[in-house]
């Protein structure tokens, strides 16, 4: 796949302004975020999405199934903290499209994938990718040095590193059929 | 290697804090006070191919842990 999509595509952090009042509000705010695309029935939708390694989900905002037609009907409810607060979440399949640092959607990574969608939204960005089904699709590098967030292809740090991938556990029950 | 773009929400804040905005490219093509707005508001101008983001309030408290 890296031959096909010019691996490593390197997306530079988003940078924030803290508030004033911060005790750090005279050093930027970084993060790792990049421009995905969420593709559903009644069209897509690009976000800002940030890449978050402590989630072990792809999560995002309701308005993010209704602006792509996600039928959220059916889905079952579940409860997951989020800063600190439960808030319900219903999982749907959704196809992601993720182009290159450039925006080429040749080169365009596109997978399916269970998104979370909560009932209520407040971070700043749109989404939030996160272990099963982002990360398991990319080997992910992030350097706080290089102030950038680089992907490669999946089997990336076997190649270089020698460790091979692991098996995955069984998906948990709301993922079978 | 890919050409890294650099953006930043940062210099979006004076103008659009508190705001819903989308991009075409780093560009601010529209902005309203909630995602929903903003998507009506694209598909009425017929604007494809952005990008949307929520632009943090000046006296927003940083967010950590989220996920």
């Amino acid at each position: 796949m890296s031959e096909d999509r010019g691996f490593p595509w390197v997306f530079p952090y988003i940078e924030e302004r803290r508030s004033r009042e911060h005790p750090f509000s005279d050093r930027p705010l970084w993060r790792p975020a990049v421009r995905i695309r969420f593709v559903g029935p009644a069209g897509s939708e690009g976000v800002l999405a940030l890449v978050d390694s402590g989630s072990d989900h792809v999560l995002a905002g309701p308005w993010v199934a209704q602006a792509t037609g996600v039928d959220l009907s059916a889905a079952d409810e579940y409860q997951l903290l989020i800063g600190g607060s439960a808030r319900t979440v219903r999982f749907a399949p959704v196809q992601l499209l993720l182009p290159p640092p450039d925006g080429d959607l040749s080169r365009a990574v596109e997978w399916e994938c269970d998104v979370g969608f909560f009932d209520r939204w407040e971070p700043p960005w749109a989404a939030v990718l996160g272990q099963v089904g982002f990360f398991d699709h990319f080997t992910v590098m992030m350097s706080r040095m290089t102030m950038a967030v680089a992907l490669e292809a999946a089997d990336e740090m076997d190649k270089r590193l020698g460790v091979p991938p692991v098996d995955p556990p069984e998906p948990p029950p709301r993922f079978t059929p | 290697m890919s050409d890294p773009q650099v953006f930043s929400v940062a210099d979006l804040q004076a103008q659009y804090a508190g705001c819903w905005v989308a991009l075409l490219g780093d560009d601010v093509v529209d902005a309203r006070p909630t995602p929903y707005e903003l998507v009506l508001s694209l598909r009425e101008r017929r604007i494809e191919g952005t990008t949307i983001l929520r632009v943090p309030a000046e006296d927003e408290l940083e967010t950590v842990g989220i996920g």
